[in-house]
């Protein structure tokens, strides 16, 4: 390849070290305003807006949704609706899938019977095992049905970005992101 | 035939994966980049009888190593040197993303400039001179609708002129305060010395005057391992020649 044979990056290291770190501090935000300024400028040359009101018509939403006195009002509340749903919503399916699940645990109790089993293995298999996982999912199961689509919905509709960048205020003091998942 | 990598550049939301997915269609597969939590995403298609490796960078909104998702980006622009990058840009949103295109201008002059979301624009009432941005910028400049898989012939014949080389471009450069351009004048030449033609050596100037460690421990790194494997190639070919 097309470097010198001699390189190696410890020569950069000293090249870096000889500069005066004195006179480092505020280059990066000078670096930004001058990369900033250009692309400002190369922008106003060659971007026209024929309608800037129908422009910020697109922005209005945006500026509810994360203005510092309604944003989180909002994100409560949107919240709020979306957990009121997924636990009210979920009772009713709940308790169908219990009764459904009690009955079937009553013909498996007959069958056991019919078949003479022993005490234990019933206690294990259908009082242990089968009521045991039966409850974990009509518990579980219908919560999740409802919450997570509701909250892909929101995801897709673009509301999310817009919660992370209300947090990102919060986030920021001390000194962290919101944006890492 | 011969196989050319593209690599795609945008801000989060430009609809960067839109594009990679209208570009690759099935023909992906997804990853993470080695030692790093970033998905790497990886495809190809098949243009004029020449296979284009295309991998999707994580979207930034700027190449200052701020973070893990920046560093891989720029790692991969600099350092494994893509035969075109493209740079998506979010039509209704120029000015804001325009920021990061000048950053990898500065990075690599092997570029194609893409406006992406050009319907909603027009719907918006942006209309951008592209011809114009072309010439001001460098590089040429394509604008199309990933979504709806407008102008995207016209993409893949600019990324196939500049990966072999029938356009050159000769992208702009910022160019910086005085006192900044003074320095990058004097550290430049010393730098190019150093680590030849191959890199970009005005945008390595520049990030040793604003102190950033981390490109000079990845180029540590990688010359490193170019100069041994440079050694085994000479290796190679001595016990071939016997």
């Amino acid at each position: 390849m097309g470097f010198p044979a001699h390189t190696d990056g410890a020569a950069l290291r000293s090249l870096m070290q000889k500069i005066d770190k004195g006179e480092q501090t505020g280059i990066r935000d000078q670096i930004v305003v001058d990369l900033y300024r250009k692309a400002h400028e190369l922008c106003a040359d060659t971007v026209t807006y024929k309608d800037r009101k129908k422009l910020m018509e697109t922005y209005k939403l945006d500026r509810i949704l994360t203005s510092r006195v309604w944003g989180f009002p909002i994100m409560l509340a949107m919240l709020g609706v979306v957990f009121w749903l997924t636990i009210a919503g979920a009772n009713v399916p709940s308790s169908m899938l219990a009764g459904f699940f009690g009955r079937i645990e009553g013909y498996l109790t007959a069958a056991f019977q019919a078949l003479h089993a022993p005490d234990w293995l019933h206690g294990i298999l259908v009082l242990g095992l089968y009521r045991g996982t039966s409850w974990v999912v009509s518990v579980m199961l219908p919560p999740m049905a409802i919450f997570f689509p509701i909250f892909a919905l929101l995801e897709n509709f673009g509301y999310l970005p817009r919660v992370a960048f209300n947090m990102d205020r919060l986030f920021k003091n001390p000194a962290a992101t919101a944006s890492r998942h | 035939m011969s196989t050319y990598r593209v690599a795609l550049i945008g801000n989060p939301n430009t609809g960067k994966s839109t594009l990679f997915n209208a570009l690759t269609g099935l023909r992906q597969h997804t990853g993470n980049w080695a030692g790093k939590t970033v998905v790497r995403a990886e495809g190809e298609y098949e243009y004029n009888g020449h296979t284009y490796n295309v991998i999707d960078l994580p979207g930034t909104y700027s190449l200052f190593s701020n973070s893990v998702d920046e560093e891989v980006a720029r790692d991969y622009i600099v350092l494994d040197r893509p035969d075109v990058t493209v740079i998506v840009l979010d039509a209704t949103a120029m000015e804001r993303n325009m920021n990061l295109a000048l950053q990898v201008l500065e990075m690599t002059s092997r570029a194609v400039v893409c406006l992406n979301l050009i319907d909603e624009a027009g719907k918006l009432g942006i209309e951008i001179r592209e011809q114009l941005l072309a010439e001001k910028l460098g590089v040429p400049v394509v604008k199309i609708s990933a979504r709806n898989k407008q102008g995207i012939t016209e993409l893949l014949r600019q990324i196939e002129n500049v990966a072999k080389r029938r356009i050159v471009p000769k992208p702009v450069q910022v160019k910086y305060s005085e006192e900044i351009e003074r320095r990058i004048q004097e550290l430049e030449p010393e730098v190019r010395r150093l680590i030849g033609d191959d890199y970009p050596a005005r945008w390595i100037a520049l990030r040793l005057l604003d102190g950033d460690d981390s490109i000079i421990a990845a180029l540590e790194r990688r010359l490193g391992a170019n100069a041994s494997q440079t050694k085994e190639m000479i290796a190679d070919g001595l016990s071939c020649a016997h």
